[in-house]
């Protein structure tokens, strides 16, 4: 928790037109945002311009960020994952192959990285949780298209089942999730 | 005409709004939502819950480590910079030897900075140049290790500049080719550049540098559009 609210500090720090705090906040943040860009987009350019788009608003936009509203790691992964979907939605653009590692059915706990999730924050810890408590094929889907950005058609062929059972599992695990999490 | 939609059912617009965070959207359904999301607050209300409760997922991913051209573009982007390398190779008594009677221009320079700066660290550089003003003083030394990865400029003055203007550096090819913007340079005396292979390639094969005086946060047109008031040639040691 205390990583998290340094970044808001942060961001506070960026609204004011601090540009030691914004080359900080890049440097502690980046990593992850990019993980997110290049797991969605699988091609290193495109992360790469989502990324350095995303970054332009985070500095330009730091004075609109409300602590009281959310975390603000959640605010820069809402700007970064909005950009990349954009990309990934818009006709012109084609995302990267996916590679083997992407299919694996346990990609989930290899995105993971347990040691520090809930060591940095209860929310991560809550929201593990909950998505223990989904049906194997739900929790599946909502982690392939929170991570790789997946439309339901992607994903109903991605996983070989029809287009009308994966948008059910999808929205009723996110209503369970709903339930478990408040 | 009913003015309750089915988009003011709570069912209906939560739902909306995780699929819309979740990201499961196609291009037209993503557009339909973000115009609903303009025009309604409990939309948009309900997409930040979501966003709340979705969001820690990005938490548990392992990071990667972008390229540093990626900073490089926002830092270029944005006018901002890299504080100052904690220690030069300035002091260097090697560092000293081995550029003594390659790169005269560059000794004076050096020379006059040789006590002021920390003890060294950082690899002895490969190349340099010495920027002079129109007098053939020197202003500006700008060097880089062999592999090229990053340019150190040291400010050998203080020039003056305006609070409406920002210096940028030029790579001139020879050739009467255009110059190519290699950065906005911030107010530092040391100022620290990461070069990608496309600067890398054009530092190299032009052979010259020169800063230009530009408008607040640089060239508007990606040519130099002010005087050049500093150049200097790259010497290879």
């Amino acid at each position: 928790m205390e990583r998290l609210d340094h970044f808001a500090e942060l961001l506070s720090r960026c609204a004011g037109g601090d540009r030691q705090a914004f080359e900080e906040l890049y440097r502690e943040s980046s990593g992850r945002l990019y993980a997110i860009c290049l797991g969605m987009l699988r091609r290193e350019d495109l992360a790469e311009d989502v990324l350095q788009d995303a970054f332009i608003n985070i500095w330009r936009g730091a004075s609109s960020f409300d602590p009281s509203r959310g975390a603000a790691l959640t605010w820069m992964t809402s700007i970064v994952r909005n950009r990349a979907l954009d990309l990934l939605r818009s006709a012109h653009v084609q995302a990267g192959q996916m590679s083997d590692e992407f299919h694996d059915e346990d990609f989930a706990t290899q995105v993971r990285s347990p040691s520090t999730a809930a060591a940095m924050d209860a929310s991560a810890e809550a929201l593990a949780r909950c998505l223990r408590q989904l049906k194997a094929p739900q929790r599946r889907c909502i982690m392939m298209a929170y991570y790789y950005g997946h439309t339901h058609d992607e994903l109903s062929t991605l996983t070989g089942t029809p287009l009308g059972t994966v948008k059910a599992w999808i929205r009723r695990g996110l209503e369970k999730l709903r339930e478990c999490l408040g | 005409m009913p003015r309750l939609d089915r988009y003011q059912d709570r069912k209906v617009f939560e739902a909306l709004a995780g699929d819309y965070v979740l990201g499961t959207m196609g291009g037209g359904a993503r557009r339909r939502f973000l115009e609903l999301m303009a025009e309604r607050s409990y939309m948009r209300e309900a997409t930040a819950v979501w966003e709340r409760r979705l969001h820690p997922l990005g938490l548990n991913i392992i990071p990667i480590t972008p390229h540093p051209r990626v900073w490089r573009r926002i830092r270029r982007e944005i006018g901002t910079y890299r504080p100052p390398h904690p220690a030069g190779f300035w002091g260097n008594l090697a560092v000293w030897r081995s550029i003594a009677g390659v790169a005269v221009l560059a000794c004076v320079g050096l020379t006059l900075w040789q006590t002021a700066l920390p003890p060294p660290v950082t690899p002895t550089p490969a190349y340099v140049a010495v920027l002079v003003d129109a007098r053939q003083a020197p202003v500006i030394v700008a060097t880089a290790p062999r592999d090229t990865q990053r340019l150190t400029l040291l400010m050998m003055q203080a020039p003056k500049l305006g609070a409406k203007s920002d210096f940028e550096l030029w790579a001139i090819p020879g050739s009467g080719q255009a110059p190519v913007s290699i950065a906005v340079l911030p107010r530092n005396q040391e100022i620290l550049i990461d070069l990608d292979d496309q600067d890398r390639q054009v530092i190299l094969s032009s052979g010259a540098f020169a800063i230009s005086r530009e408008p607040k946060g640089g060239s508007p047109t990606g040519a130099p559009t002010g005087p050049v008031l500093y150049q200097g040639e790259l010497v290879t040691l």
